[in-house]
C-alpha cells in the first residue's frame, strides 16, 4: 500500500468510527462518496490531494458536521419527542433558541404527563382526583386528602385531562419542530 | 474586528443557494459540483459540500444515483435537482436579488 493509499484508507475508517449515529444504510453511502472523491483527487496529483485533504479537515470534523445536519433533519422526520429533544440539546450550548425551546418543551410534557396521570388516576380513585372550588382552598388534579369543598367536574376530568395532555404533548412536539427547521433555514452549516 | 468569522458566516449563508444554482445547471457528482463553484470563486470547501449534500437530499430538494463511470474508476454519486429544490432554488434567487438590490443601496451608493 502506497502512502496515499494509506492515508485515505486511515481517513476512511476513521470517519466510518465517527459517523456511528448516522443509520448504517445511509453511513456506507457517506463514506463511499468521501473514499471516491480522496480516490478521484489522488488521480489528479499529490498537489490537488494534500489540498482536498486539508480541505476536508479531520475526519472526526467532518463527521461532526454530517451528523450535527442529519440529526436534526432526521429527527424532524421522525418527530419523535426523545430524538427531538436529542437533537436540539446538541445545539443548546450554541443557541439561545435550542436551549429555550428544549425548555418549554420538557415542561409541556411534563403538563401533558400530569395530565395523563390525572386522568388516570380518575377512574381508580374517583374521589382523590378532582377540581375543588376556592372557598375552603382550591385545588385540581390528584390529592391525597380531598379538601371538604364538593368536587365540581366529576367525570368530566377524564376528557379534559385527555384533551390537555394532548394538547400539551403536540404543542411541545411543535415548539421543538419550529424551532428544528428554523435553526436549519438559519445556521446554514 | 474579525472580519474572518462574518465572511464566514456570508458563505455559510449563500452556500445553500449557492449548490442549488450550480445544480439547476444540470445533474453533477461531488467534485464537479466543487469545480463548478470554483469556477467563480473559492464559496463552498469539500468539508462543507458533502454535509450539505446530504441535508439537502435527506430534505428531499436533491435526489442522487450512483453511477460507475464507463472508462472505470471510483462510483460517483450524481446529484440533481427535485421540483421541489427546483421550486426553492427560483424562490431563493429572487430573494437573493432583492437582498443584493438592497445592501447595495445602502452600502455602496456613495450618495
Amino acid at each position: 500500500m502506497t502512502e496515499p493509499a494509506r492515508v485515505i484508507a486511515d481517513y476512511v475508517r476513521r470517519l466510518r468510527w465517527s459517523l456511528q449515529a448516522i443509520p448504517a444504510a445511509d453511513r456506507a453511502g457517506l463514506v463511499r462518496e468521501i473514499e471516491s472523491h480522496l480516490n478521484d483527487s489522488l488521480a489528479a496529483g499529490a498537489d490537488s490531494f494534500d489540498a482536498t485533504i486539508r480541505a476536508m479537515g479531520p475526519p472526526h470534523a467532518l463527521a461532526a458536521r454530517y451528523v450535527q445536519e442529519y440529526r436534526l433533519a432526521g429527527a424532524l422526520a421522525e418527530d419523535r419527542p426523545v430524538a427531538l429533544i436529542g437533537a436540539m440539546l446538541v445545539r443548546s450550548g450554541r443557541s439561545v433558541a435550542a436551549f429555550g425551546a428544549v425548555l418549554a418543551a420538557m415542561l409541556l410534557y411534563l403538563f401533558a404527563l400530569c395530565l395523563a396521570a390525572v386522568a388516570i388516576a380518575k377512574p381508580l380513585f374517583p374521589t382523590h382526583v378532582g377540581l375543588w372550588s376556592p372557598p375552603q382552598g382550591g385545588a385540581f388534579g390528584i390529592m391525597t386528602e380531598p379538601p371538604a369543598a364538593p368536587e365540581m367536574m366529576g367525570l368530566w376530568i377524564l376528557p379534559v385531562a385527555i384533551a390537555g395532555a394532548l394538547g400539551c404533548y403536540a404543542l411541545a412536539t411543535l415548539v421543538l419542530r419550529g424551532t428544528g427547521r428554523h435553526l436549519l433555514r438559519h445556521t446554514g452549516l | 474586528m474579525d472580519i474572518g468569522s462574518w465572511q464566514s458566516q456570508l458563505r455559510k449563508g449563500a452556500a445553500e443557494l449557492v449548490l442549488l444554482s450550480v445544480l439547476s445547471r444540470g445533474e453533477a457528482y461531488g467534485l464537479e459540483i466543487l469545480a463548478r463553484i470554483r469556477a467563480g470563486g473559492d464559496l463552498v470547501s469539500e468539508g462543507s459540500l458533502y454535509p450539505l449534500l446530504a441535508r439537502l437530499e435527506k430534505a428531499g430538494r436533491i435526489a442522487g444515483r450512483w453511477e460507475l463511470p464507463a472508462e472505470g474508476g471510483n462510483p460517483r454519486k450524481y446529484y440533481r435537482l427535485t421540483p421541489e429544490g427546483a421550486a426553492l432554488s427560483e424562490a431563493m434567487r429572487a430573494a437573493w436579488i432583492e437582498f443584493r438590490t438592497t445592501i447595495t443601496t445602502l452600502v455602496e451608493d456613495p450618495s
